[in-house]
């Protein structure tokens, strides 16, 4: 069985996970918060590629 | 989002999913087939394992190793058929910490397997802290630096944590793992070794099959070739299933054949499934690959089995003659004991009779110093005298031949008359000799009263020979339904060791190795006597120098033994 100080360490664990997954979520789904890379030239190779 | 982020979007041409994973943005069948098995299959595991015994450690882990897999078979399948960057963006940070939280679960996983016990919390401090950077940077630049619209392959571009870090911290648990199994390897017992192995080979495939995904698909840009990996994934989730439920009864043999089996089942099944013949020889070949080497293994250890039970065979047949040699051998020694015993009964009556005769001057008076020499030639007699009557008594008692003549006997005139018997060498030793009896009370019991007599008599001079002063104590008394006879003192006392061989055959006690004219055989033979009386004797000592009582138990009247 899990000790009573691991136990507590197991839920600051998860608590940290919990909140950067939150974070996450809201920074890239919610907020739609991120860079998004398009140079026309190579996208167009890339195109011209496909 | 801006427009024209939109207008690139729409210019790849992405297939919009539906319930997040299903769209023509999966280019082979072979990715769902492969997902979706190792995910069941990885469920199932997790929930079988937990469901056989929740409250144990190394179910809860290996349940929590399923489910994290379970979520990054799903994550990934996402990332294969959705189109939309916000989607893919989040998924994609989820399965940078998922991946390494199954690894950092293993090393966990292990270490409980193996120790049979929770790890302590600096090691979990030490495992899962590991983990912190990838968990706190999560949402920044450092795990995804942004979105790629300019290939049109729908993938993030990965910051430090996801190029470097990530696969770091991945060969760290994969040596931690290595190294801890290598160092309890060496010090396990040989039972535990096969565990160990076994347990550690699952592991490392288990991982192994997780990241050759990423391998295959690295070294030869066919992703879809790196799917076959995930198919592995099940066989060594069962595996680690199968090892701890069934580890107490750990057999290889039956261990590699179910395995060999169950996974034939799930590759003959995917075969099914799978339509383009290129993913079907990929399937074959793996399966192929698979039973080649657990064919081997399972042939070799059959091979082994079939040696031994051959050897087996022949030694029971080498073990079968000998013993018949050996019941043979001991009935001729019986034999023999028996003839050589009554030989020397007869000589050795006339000795004893002619010294009797001698110094109770039948043949005339004789010298003081002739008297001794006499009387030393009678006692001497009567040692050899006993010693054959306790030869002639064992070798009757092998034979079965030993007779009793049961009557109802009462003990306490028979303990009297050894107590009168027993008195002259108590005294001649200056030893305090009494009796504790009541003598108004009857101690009826079915014996055959000569031999009883024989084993008191044994017990009271084993008593008095290794007492060399205090006291000899013999007692008589009724205990419920039994009647006991015990027989104390403070004499030499006995050992342990010694106490729980002194009823075999042969056997002397300390004091047996300074006294002569013993032959070792008294004791079994009283216990014998005393158990053909459906009755025992039982020896009390708290050690050497601490005195000893002897005590017999015999079932009072009433019952007589057949």
């Amino acid at each position: 069985m899990i000790d009573k100080k691991s136990k507590i360490l197991l839920r600051i664990f998860f608590f940290i996970v919990g909140i950067f997954v939150v974070a996450t979520f809201y920074r890239y789904i919610v907020l739609k918060d991120f860079k998004v890379f398009t140079d026309e030239e190579i996208f167009n190779e890339s195109l011209l590629d496909k | 989002m801006e427009t024209s982020i939109q207008t690139f979007i729409s210019m790849c041409q992405w297939d919009t999913s539906s319930l997040l994973i299903f769209s023509d943005n999966v280019f082979g069948a072979l990715i769902y087939y492969s997902h979706f098995i190792a995910l069941i299959v990885a469920l199932l595991v997790g929930i079988f394992v937990l469901s056989r015994d929740s409250k144990v450690l190394v179910n809860r882990l290996l349940f929590l190793i399923m489910t994290a897999f379970s979520l990054w078979v799903f994550f990934d399948l996402i990332l294969w058929g959705n189109e939309k960057p916000d989607l893919i963006m989040f998924f994609w940070s989820m399965m940078l910490f998922i991946e390494p939280l199954i690894y950092a679960l293993c090393v966990y996983f292990i270490d409980v397997f193996i120790e049979k016990k929770d790890i302590s919390l600096n090691k979990k401090i030490g495992i899962f802290s590991l983990l912190l950077p990838v968990i706190i940077l999560l949402p920044t630049k450092f795990a995804l630096v942004g979105f790629d619209l300019t290939n049109c392959f729908r993938e993030p571009i990965e910051g430090f944590i996801a190029t470097y870090y990530v696969y770091f911290i991945e060969v760290i648990y994969t040596l931690w793992i290595i190294v801890f199994a290598v160092r309890k390897y060496k010090k396990a017992a040989p039972t535990m070794k096969n565990q160990i192995i076994f347990i550690t080979i699952g592991i490392i495939l288990f991982l192994l099959s997780f990241v050759s995904g990423n391998i295959i698909g690295s070294l030869t840009d066919n992703w879809t070739l790196a799917q076959i990996g995930l198919f592995g994934m099940p066989i060594f989730a069962g595996f680690l299933a199968y090892m701890i439920v069934r580890f107490k009864t750990f057999n290889a043999k039956l261990l590699g054949a179910q395995v060999l089996v169950i996974a034939l089942g799930f590759l003959v099944l995917a075969i099914v499934f799978v339509r383009s013949i290129e993913n079907i020889r990929l399937v074959v070949a793996f399966t192929l690959l698979f039973v080649l080497i657990l064919g081997r293994i399972l042939i070799k250890s059959v091979k082994r089995e079939v040696e031994q039970r051959e050897r087996l065979e022949i030694l029971t047949k080498e073990l079968e003659v000998a013993n018949e040699k050996l019941k043979g051998l001991d009935k001729l020694k019986t034999e023999f004991l028996s003839l050589a015993s009554h030989q020397l009964r007869t000589p050795l009556t006339a000795i004893k009779g002619y010294a009797s005769m001698l110094f109770e001057g039948s043949f005339g008076k004789m010298e003081d110093k002739q008297e001794d020499a006499v009387k030393r030639i009678y006692t001497s007699a009567q040692g050899l005298v006993n010693v054959v009557e306790d030869l002639l008594n064992v070798s009757k008692i092998e034979q079965g031949g030993m007779k009793y003549e049961f009557s109802p006997t009462d003990l306490s005139a028979l303990v009297i008359q050894l107590y009168g018997e027993m008195k002259v060498p108590a005294e001649t030793k200056k030893l305090e000799f009494s009796l504790e009896m009541d003598q108004h009370d009857k101690f009826i019991v079915s014996a055959d009263a000569t031999k009883l007599k024989q084993v008191f008599l044994n017990l009271t001079d084993n008593s008095i020979k290794y007492t060399p002063k205090g006291f000899v104590k013999i007692s008589l008394k009724r205990e419920g339904s039994n009647i006991v006879f015990k027989v104390s003192d403070n004499g030499m006392g006995i050992s342990p060791e010694t106490k729980a061989k002194l009823f075999e055959k042969f056997s002397r006690g300390e004091g047996g190795k300074t006294n002569t004219g013993g032959s070792g055989l008294g004791l079994y033979l009283a216990q014998q006597i005393a158990r053909a009386h459906k009755g025992d004797i039982v020896i009390e000592s708290d050690g050497l120098g601490k005195g000893s009582s002897f005590i017999v138990t015999l079932l009072a009247s009433g019952s007589y033994p057949n």
